[in-house]
């Protein structure tokens, strides 16, 4: 199944993912809670409301990721759900499906990386997540681990 | 750990219903494997998942300037969503 998530601003939500996000042990529970209000922009808190493990080191309570709608940024973004996925997350169709791209942020902010490779697959309707691994490498799936955000036209915005 | 040597086509049960076959071994070292396992059961490749798991902790540790710099992100998002929303 294809989804290319076509939504134009990030809007809030729970998700509960149906096995830990991969690198935080416990990490079932999540919020998003957009930046700057639902509807305004494209990016996002993810925030855990489980205690998490990370291998070496301290339990966390305060699990934060950046995350953003890829096909906003990324226009013409999709991606292939395996068909274990769309049983696991009970998608009865691609309009069920809403993704998100983990971002890394760095400095200036238009120097970030996102996650295309693998994005947060969300049944939109239930809230169940799930984190892709995909079968097929970066280079067959043609999105990087840490894809550059595209140019901005407004060189204002890259200042910081 | 376990060693066991099998041949193309013989399989290994691992506990009541994860089964591995053989499926071929190619000259140059490739093994091909089927797996048949519950779906409840996560198979993945090593080298991949731990990338993204690295991934995904590199990125949250980088995360908590993002709280500090929320209105620059908040003005970033808002300016890019304007853009995509225009023709």
């Amino acid at each position: 199944m294809l989804t290319t998530a076509p939504p134009i601003t990030v809007t809030g939500m729970e998700l509960t993912f149906r096995r830990d996000m991969p690198g935080f042990r416990a990490a079932r529970h999540f919020v998003v809670k957009p930046i700057g209000g639902d509807g305004t922009g494209i990016f996002a808190h993810l925030r855990c409301t489980d205690t998490v493990y990370v291998q070496g080191s301290r339990p966390i309570d305060n699990l934060t990721l950046l995350v953003t709608p890829p096909g906003i940024l990324w226009r013409g973004y999709e991606v292939r759900i395996d068909e274990a996925m769309v049983e696991e997350l009970q998608l009865s169709g691609s309009e069920d499906a809403a993704l998100l791209a983990i971002v890394h942020p760095r400095k200036p902010l238009s120097e970030s990386t996102a996650n295309l490779y693998s994005p947060i697959v969300i049944n939109r309707r239930t809230g169940f997540a799930d984190q892709l691994v995909p079968a097929a490498s970066e280079k067959e799936v043609g999105w990087s681990l840490r894809t550059p955000f595209p140019p901005d036209r407004d060189p204002a915005s890259s200042t910081h | 750990m376990l060693t066991l040597t099998r041949e193309v086509g013989q399989q290994i049960y691992i506990g009541d219903d994860i089964v591995l076959t053989v499926v071929s071994v190619s000259p140059n070292g490739r093994v091909r494997l089927g797996i048949e396992a519950p779906k409840q059961v996560r198979i993945d490749r090593k080298e991949v998942l731990e990338r993204i798991r690295e991934e995904n902790v590199d990125s949250a540790n980088a995360t908590p300037d993002v709280t500090v710099d929320a209105a620059a992100w908040a003005s970033y998002g808002a300016r890019r969503a304007n853009a995509r929303a225009k023709p």
